[in-house]
């Protein structure tokens, strides 16, 4: 059966061994059921909501017939299975801790999405055996599926890889021996711009797939062995994930080096883009940091320095790079500015109804980010009160207008609730960008007067990411 | 008074979220002509019901990939120069040639 097709029917489609040596059958989910479209379609609302942007780079074609395992980096919690659900095709499912499931909720979510419970020795109450993990991992790539683990086994937040357990490779391995074929490791890197922060950008760099049939000729002369417990073959195996997922995902030495790295990349970019561009895409500006990152220490530290030589500089003048080479003429300022509050005036009453019935979930999001939580857990932490706040605050109006008004007021507060929330949001926006229509427009004014020495240490800055 | 407020405030974004809907079921491509049609005739029909069902049950919009373009800009040739180094398909000297028109004079 092509995979997307609409079945309502479990399918017989063939017998795969077990972990114990006995052939077992296997059943054929449908791969499209109501419940996968519906939760298909609510991960891409909350993905759209909690996202300004959603940027996905493809290095090379993904496997679309045959399955694939998918390996992240987990800089974001929750958010990071919200933003791969939505981007890895033919919704994966989740491998993640079983320590999980003990939260109140989550669990019940958890089995809902058709996640897959691993167990981990140093988790307390943990079972020790991993057996039943394995087999429903076989099944769902048997059954040509994909599959979405975080191979790092912890959630991160330290701006690097931390070191690659080898639980995919032996899953990608011991699938292939339980007759998987054409099974693909893709490699999925995860960028945020501000992983604590709700409506910021998100790149996904999805890398290019390990081809596991290909791997493992290349380094066994009897293929037809390896499986799960080959040693060898699950180190070579994880040694070629822990590469390529590092090559895709962020992978710096500190938050400091992180910073400069991805800063000297976006001023090396946009001078190539004639220097307008007031946001360089996320996707070029982070994949060019990526190699950088990967460059040798003396290298990094050139950049760094150029970097902050630089910024002391935009630091006194009080503008940043993008402000001072923004070049906004006085004609398309006027014009910008116009427009901008045409459509402000335009938004403004439905942004009042939608600030007046979104104040208080507006509030709780606002105490939740407040706390101090390390930012991979208000990663998880904002989007689930976001998501609980609102829902909750937007169904008691609904109710309220079927009380009051008829079931006809209740869907049409259904419809316009998100509509009210998305004016708010978009009035907002655009007050920040008419702030920075502004501030681009004095740049403008003053890069007249802008000091050599300024322009002199930008072209170092350039020249040092160039040289790298 | 009360009727003005009410044909501001709801009347009209939802007929305009009624218009957008029909605009964009006629111009979705991944949907089939009978789709379309069904579609059509449920809004028309069933204008509030209609655009609630709609909103619910339309496929979402798949998530923008992008690969490498043929005629890249010079922003996105030197990104691609730098990860062919990374993955050791270019080596220093290649980079730096490659690299040579982009650097600031």
């Amino acid at each position: 059966m092509a995979p997307g097709t609409v079945c309502a029917l479990r399918v017989r489609v063939g017998v795969v061994a077990s972990d114990y040596g006995e052939r077992v059958e296997i059943e054929q989910a449908p791969r499209s059921s109501m419940k996968d479209k519906f939760i298909e379609r609510l991960v891409s609302f909350l993905t759209r909501s909690v996202y300004r942007d959603v940027e996905v780079f493809v290095s090379s074609g993904l496997p679309t017939e045959t399955p694939m395992l998918a390996v992240s980096n987990h800089f974001g919690g929750f958010a990071d299975a919200l933003v791969l659900l939505d981007v890895v095709p033919r919704r994966p499912g989740i491998v993640a801790r079983d320590v999980i499931w003990r939260t109140p909720l989550v669990g019940r979510l958890m089995n809902w999405i058709g996640a897959i419970p691993v167990h981990k020795a140093e988790d307390r109450g943990s079972t020790s055996s991993n057996d039943e993990m394995f087999k429903s991992c076989y099944q769902a790539l048997a059954e040509g599926g994909n599959l979405l683990i975080f191979p790092e086994g912890v959630t991160r937040n330290e701006p690097s890889i931390a070191p690659v357990k080898t639980g995919a490779a032996r899953i990608a391995l011991g699938a292939r021996a339980h007759g998987v074929a054409g099974l693909n490791v893709v490699p999925v890197g995860i960028h945020y711009e501000d992983k604590a922060a709700l409506r910021s950008r998100v790149f996904v760099n999805v890398g290019s797939p390990i081809d596991v049939d290909a791997a493992i000729a290349a380094d066994s002369n009897d293929a037809h062995d390896v499986d799960a417990n080959d040693r060898d073959a699950v180190r070579s195996l994880t040694e070629q994930i822990a590469t390529a997922l590092r090559q895709a995902a962020p992978d710096y030495d500190s938050w400091s080096e992180a910073q400069l790295l991805t800063a000297g990349s976006e001023i090396t970019l946009r001078s190539l883009e004639n220097d307008l561009a007031m946001d360089v895409d996320l996707a070029l500006r982070d994949r060019l940091a990526n190699t950088l990152a990967d460059r040798p220490a003396e290298c990094r530290e050139s950049i760094c320095e150029a970097v902050s030589i630089y910024h002391d500089d935009l630091d006194a003048l009080g503008y940043s790079d993008a402000e001072l080479h923004s070049r906004l003429g006085a004609g398309t300022f006027v014009r910008s500015i116009v427009w901008q509050m045409f459509f402000g005036v335009f938004l403004l009453p439905f942004a009042l109804v939608g600030a007046v019935v979104n104040i208080i979930p507006f509030l709780v999001v606002k105490a939740v980010g407040a706390l101090r939580f390390a930012p991979s857990m208000l990663s998880t932490l904002k989007p689930l009160a976001a998501f609980g706040a609102f829902g909750a605050v937007w169904g008691i109006v609904i109710w309220m207008c079927v009380r009051s008004f008829g079931w006809e007021a209740g869907v049409a507060a259904f419809v316009l609730l998100p509509v009210y929330l998305a004016a708010v949001i978009v009035l907002v926006e655009r007050c920040a960008l008419m702030w920075g229509l502004v501030r681009r427009r004095r740049a403008t004014e003053s890069v007249r007067q802008l000091p050599t020495q300024v322009a002199e240490r930008r072209a170092a800055v350039i020249e040092s990411v160039l040289a790298a | 008074m009360s009727e003005w407020v009410l044909l501001v405030i709801v009347a009209l974004p939802l007929s305009a979220y009624w218009i957008r809907s029909v605009f964009e079921v006629i111009r979705r491509g991944d949907y089939s002509l009978t789709q379309r049609a069904a579609w059509l005739l449920i809004l028309i029909l069933l204008p509030i019901v209609g655009l609630a069902v709609y909103v619910v049950a339309r496929t979402p919009r798949p998530v923008h990939m992008s690969g490498a373009r043929d005629h890249p800009g010079q922003a996105e040739e030197l990104v691609l120069l730098a990860e062919q180094r990374q993955r050791k398909e270019l080596d220093d000297v290649g980079f730096y040639e490659a690299t040579a028109a982009l650097r600031p004079h």
